[in-house]
């Protein structure tokens, strides 16, 4: 095993422990990101499979398409937090509106 | 004395409100001030003067507040709303004003220009003209409305106009997010010829150039994402 095979696998396994530690949404979820930390290990083991996907897809290197195929998941979960912040951002802003306004005082002159 | 409801957002004002309201008081305008979660809160400079305030547990922006104000209003069914600042930028004299030239000029919404007059474009430090030239093509650009004034907080309106406007720009950016919403909604307006007071509180308390680039990242942000 090449050194960078042995520190990846240790990242992707120590990821996927703190993953599956601290994440307990659902269901559905966490078999997703298991399949792609198995993915991303046996990628990683065999580099081979990753070639013979590669070149299926016609792309030149296993690794390229690696990292071809981690571009697109990294955009689709940044736009996906981009738009859940968003949501968020605008549900705080709503809450603090409404108990500000509920909460309002007013002065009765010459008091 | 026609329902004259005047929004003030306020955050980290001291003791200079205080005399930025009285005058409001005793020419009989409800005045809400929304305290925009200032860490101390500015109920305590307000010499217990019979406003409506509100507070803002957290600090949303300029355009939150006025936003908050301007629901909080709604509910006594105003003749006219008006935008004003806390620290004593704005002329209250031009509240009258401009609540007359809505009815001379037929409109629902008189906005505020510095550049309508010679001695009140004097009055505008000289790097601030250049960069609200540049916001006024800006401006144009993301509204389609050129204004003489780009960035301007006094507004005088219409109770109407509450129904047409809803800010979801929460900084800076909301005063272009009224324009699009006027454009938008085919309110219409007009400029008023009104000044800026700068005083050192003033100068340093507001915003600083810099800020601009936020605005125009702001807006260009939301072109895309809305």
């Amino acid at each position: 095993m090449t050194k960078i095979q042995i520190a990846l696998l240790v990242s992707l396994v120590i990821l996927l422990f703190l993953y599956l530690r601290y994440f307990k949404s659902k269901l559905v979820n966490r078999l997703f990101f298991l399949v792609f930390f198995g993915l991303g290990i046996v990628f990683v083991i065999n580099p081979d499979i990753s070639q013979k996907v590669a070149t299926f897809f016609g792309v030149g290197r296993g690794v390229d398409f690696v990292i071809y195929f981690l571009l697109v998941v990294f955009l689709f979960l940044f736009i996906n937090i981009f738009y859940r912040l968003r949501n968020m951002d605008k549900t705080i802003t709503d809450f603090i509106r409404s108990k500000a306004i509920e909460e309002a005082k007013k002065n009765e002159p010459g008091s | 004395m026609a329902g004259i409801f005047i929004i003030i957002p306020a955050y980290n004002e001291t003791e200079v409100i205080a005399s930025t309201i009285k005058p409001l008081i005793e020419k009989g305008y409800e005045v809400v001030v929304v305290d925009d979660g200032s860490a101390k809160s500015v109920e305590t400079y307000l010499d217990k003067l019979p406003v409506h305030f509100l507070r803002h547990d957290i600090n949303l922006g300029q355009g939150a507040a006025l936003q908050t104000g301007m629901e909080y209003a709604k509910q006594f069914n105003p003749d006219y709303v008006v935008h004003f600042d806390a620290d004593g930028q704005h002329n209250f004299s031009d509240i009258d004003h401009f609540i007359s030239l809505l009815e001379e000029k037929k409109v629902d919404i008189i906005l505020g220009s510095r550049f309508l007059k010679e001695e009140s474009i004097q009055l505008v430090p000289k790097k601030r003209r250049s960069l609200l030239k540049i916001a006024r093509v800006i401006n144009y650009f993301f509204t389609g409305l050129m204004l003489t004034d780009a960035h301007n907080g006094f507004r005088v309106m219409k109770g109407s106009v509450l129904n047409k406007i809803r800010l979801t720009e929460k900084r800076m950016a909301h005063a272009t997010e009224i324009l699009k919403l006027i454009k938008k909604n085919k309110i219409k307006f007009a400029e008023g010829a009104t000044e800026i007071r700068y005083t050192d509180y003033s100068l340093q308390k507001g915003q600083k150039a810099v800020d601009s680039v936020n605005i125009l990242i702001d807006l260009i942000i939301n072109r895309f994402v809305r």
